[in-house]
């Protein structure tokens, strides 16, 4: 049986949860909060009454030993199953907030996590908000039921800091036109140009779950990293989190990309004031690496719509919301139709003005 | 002292003409039926044989029945009065008007054809709807394309040929009738000549069906419409894609990045001078004037 978790409120013993609008941590039930300081000291009592508690020898299940683990539910006593990179979630049955303590620790414990600054009514506003700016979406995609598949989830990120060198050889040219009587005259004027550089990358961030669309948090990026606090499991309490299950060497070939893309702009912005560059040799390497590894906040919201799954994701610190909204066809016809009539219209009159 | 002269040759062949109208019979209805035996070949100065000129005649004759306009052709060949190119103009319309409108005080549809062989000129004037099936209009001058259609035949001295090259070019341009819009400009009396259900009128404006391509002008709604469409459907789809990522550039710390090696070296310059073409603008009506009878003539000409 997995170690779960919960923090419980030492007023009315119900469960405690982190607050991503007051940056603190309260109970739903008496309407206590306590300060960060606060919650390590009733974090660091429980815990020590949970390690305290005698072990139950894991219960394996065959057929699934690989992919979930089972947990015992410490509010309600359900056992409940979590796949391989739950870190912490919610009782299915009490509905609970509950972290599995094995998934953050040892080699698997992050060493920040940026808390939610955008709590859940504050990301429903944000995706209203959002919603209202996009015409073509389906009639009933801002229904309630959406708003109840919204999940705060920390995503696990290696954030690294690179460094680069870069080399680039490119002949350059500067134009100059002037017209003099019949002809026009233009002058051509060429250079070597080399660049090298030593860049230096800070917190260039990959997310570590496999199963976690890459492109959607790049597009939800960034975060701020100045607000990321040392890791403490009481963060998790009232979200979902999961554990990486791509490594540094997995990731690296996604970050060394991103590096040499960033690297080749910097270079080649250096040449801007060439009306013309043509790179004869581009040399970039990466040199070394930093990894930390960190849990980041994202609210995370799914639609089904004509059988096709849209997935939507907030950032939890800046509230930036990305997704591939669902496109009402029949709606952007009768649109872009009504502009080609206007257009139209527009010609004709023109057309006539012109003739008079 | 020209253009006494030129009256007097106008005067001259006015004269031809009215003997042979004497005995002709005069339809009230219809000025063509008055004047169509002046459809012939006129050749006072003998350069072709009379059974050469005969036949020509009949040939002028045929062509104007089957255009139904006046056709006529005038042989210039006194190597002692050569007319200038204008001269020649004035002429052809000159004797034109003696010919087919001056007994009727209105315009006829007809042409002369004027041959100057001393100024090695063709002239083509046009009359009445002639100037609109003849149209000098600039994209599409068929006067002038009538006159050079004849050149090689005249540079060949194939004089006869050159005719009968006429006859079959008046009545190719006839049948493809009176082109889409065509009007002609009168600079002389300030008014537009235009056809409206198959006469042609005069007015001091174009109607707006004239001044406006409306198939052009529906086709070009049409392309705008359909490309706003396209364009509005593109920049929606556009937008309802996942935004880019962030640009990794902001992820370079500019305090710890340097440049350890900014080297630009002049190689070489050079220099290339290019002409300026210059464009003229085109299209529009036919142009016309006003001949001393008072009649609105168009018309072409080409030197060989």
């Amino acid at each position: 049986m997995m170690d779960a978790l919960a923090y419980k409120c030492p007023n009315c013993g119900a469960d405690l949860k982190f607050s991503a609008e007051h940056q603190n941590f309260g109970c739903d039930f008496c309407m206590s909060s306590f300060s960060e300081d606060e919650m390590k000291q009733i974090a660091a009592s429980q815990e020590a009454m949970s390690a305290a508690r005698p072990q139950e020898e894991p219960e394996i299940d065959t057929e699934f030993e690989d992919m979930t683990s089972i947990y015992h539910c410490e509010s309600c006593g359900a056992e409940i199953m979590a796949d391989d990179n739950t870190a912490a979630t919610f009782c299915f049955y009490c509905h609970n907030p509950v972290i599995l303590k094995g998934r953050v620790s040892g080699d698997l414990r992050p060493s920040y996590v940026l808390p939610f600054q955008v709590h859940r009514e504050g990301a429903v506003d944000h995706f209203k908000a959002w919603v209202k700016k996009h015409w073509f979406l389906p009639s009933d995609f801002l229904s309630a039921g959406q708003q109840e598949k919204i999940v705060g989830l920390y995503v696990p990120f290696w954030v690294t800091d690179v460094e680069v060198n870069a080399e680039m050889d490119a002949l350059c040219k500067k134009y100059r036109t002037w017209t003099s009587g019949d002809y026009t005259y233009r002058e051509t004027r060429e250079f070597a140009v080399a660049r090298k550089a030593k860049i230096m990358l800070q917190g260039l961030p990959a997310d570590g779950a496999s199963h976690i669309d890459d492109d959607l948090m790049e597009a939800v990026e960034p975060f701020d990293y100045s607000a990321v606090k040392p890791f403490s499991m009481q963060y998790l309490s009232g979200f979902m989190a999961d554990k990486y299950d791509m490594n540094m060497s997995d990731m690296f070939p996604n970050i060394q990309k991103r590096a040499v893309q960033a690297s080749d702009s910097l270079v080649r912005a250096s040449m801007r004031n060439y009306d013309s560059v043509s790179v004869s040799r581009a040399d970039i390497s990466v040199m070394s690496t930093k990894w930390e590894y960190m849990l980041l906040p994202v609210w995370f919201m799914t639609y089904k719509y004509k059988g096709k799954i849209y997935e939507f994701a907030l950032n939890g610190q800046s509230a930036k919301f990305v997704g591939t909204p669902p496109l009402h066809n029949g709606k952007l016809a009768l649109f872009s139709a009504g502009i080609g009539l206007l257009a139209a219209a527009i010609t004709v009159a023109v057309g006539v003005l012109v003739a008079l | 002292m020209r253009k006494t002269w030129l009256k007097k040759l106008a005067a001259a062949a006015a004269a031809i003409i009215s003997c042979m109208l004497l005995t002709a019979a005069v339809s009230a209805d219809r000025a063509y039926k008055g004047a169509e035996e002046n459809c012939q070949l006129y050749d006072p100065d003998g350069l072709f044989e009379a059974g050469d000129q005969m036949m020509l005649s009949d040939m002028i004759q045929e062509t104007s029945d089957a255009i139904d306009m006046y056709v006529a052709v005038y042989v210039l060949n006194n190597d002692d009065e050569v007319l200038s190119d204008y001269d020649t103009m004035v002429f052809a319309d000159d004797t034109y008007d003696a010919m087919f409108n001056m007994q009727y005080g209105e315009e006829s549809d007809g042409v002369i054809l004027v041959m100057n062989m001393p100024g090695r000129y063709n002239y083509l004037s046009t009359c009445g709807m002639a100037q609109l099936y003849f149209s000098n209009a600039e994209g599409n001058d068929i006067a002038t394309k009538i006159t050079s259609n004849m050149i090689q035949d005249m540079r060949d001295e194939n004089y006869y040929g050159a005719i009968e090259r006429f006859c079959v070019d008046l009545k190719y341009y006839y049948g493809q009738g009176v082109p889409s819009r065509a009007y002609t400009y009168d600079y002389d009396t300030g008014l537009y000549h235009y056809e409206v259900n198959g006469e042609l009128v005069a007015s001091e404006s174009l109607p707006l069906s004239y001044r406006i391509n409306v198939p052009f002008l529906a086709a070009l709604a049409a392309a705008i419409g359909a490309l706003s469409a396209l364009i509005t459907v593109l920049i929606v789809k556009s937008r309802y894609n996942l935004k880019k990522s962030l640009d990794p550039t902001n992820y370079v710390n500019q305090r710890d990045t340097h440049f350890y090696q900014q080297d630009d070296i002049f190689l070489r310059e050079h220099t290339t001078k290019t002409r300026n073409s210059s464009s003229s603008g085109g299209g529009g009506g036919g142009s016309s004037h006003s001949s001393s009878g008072g009649f609105s003539h168009g018309g072409g000409g080409s030197h060989w």
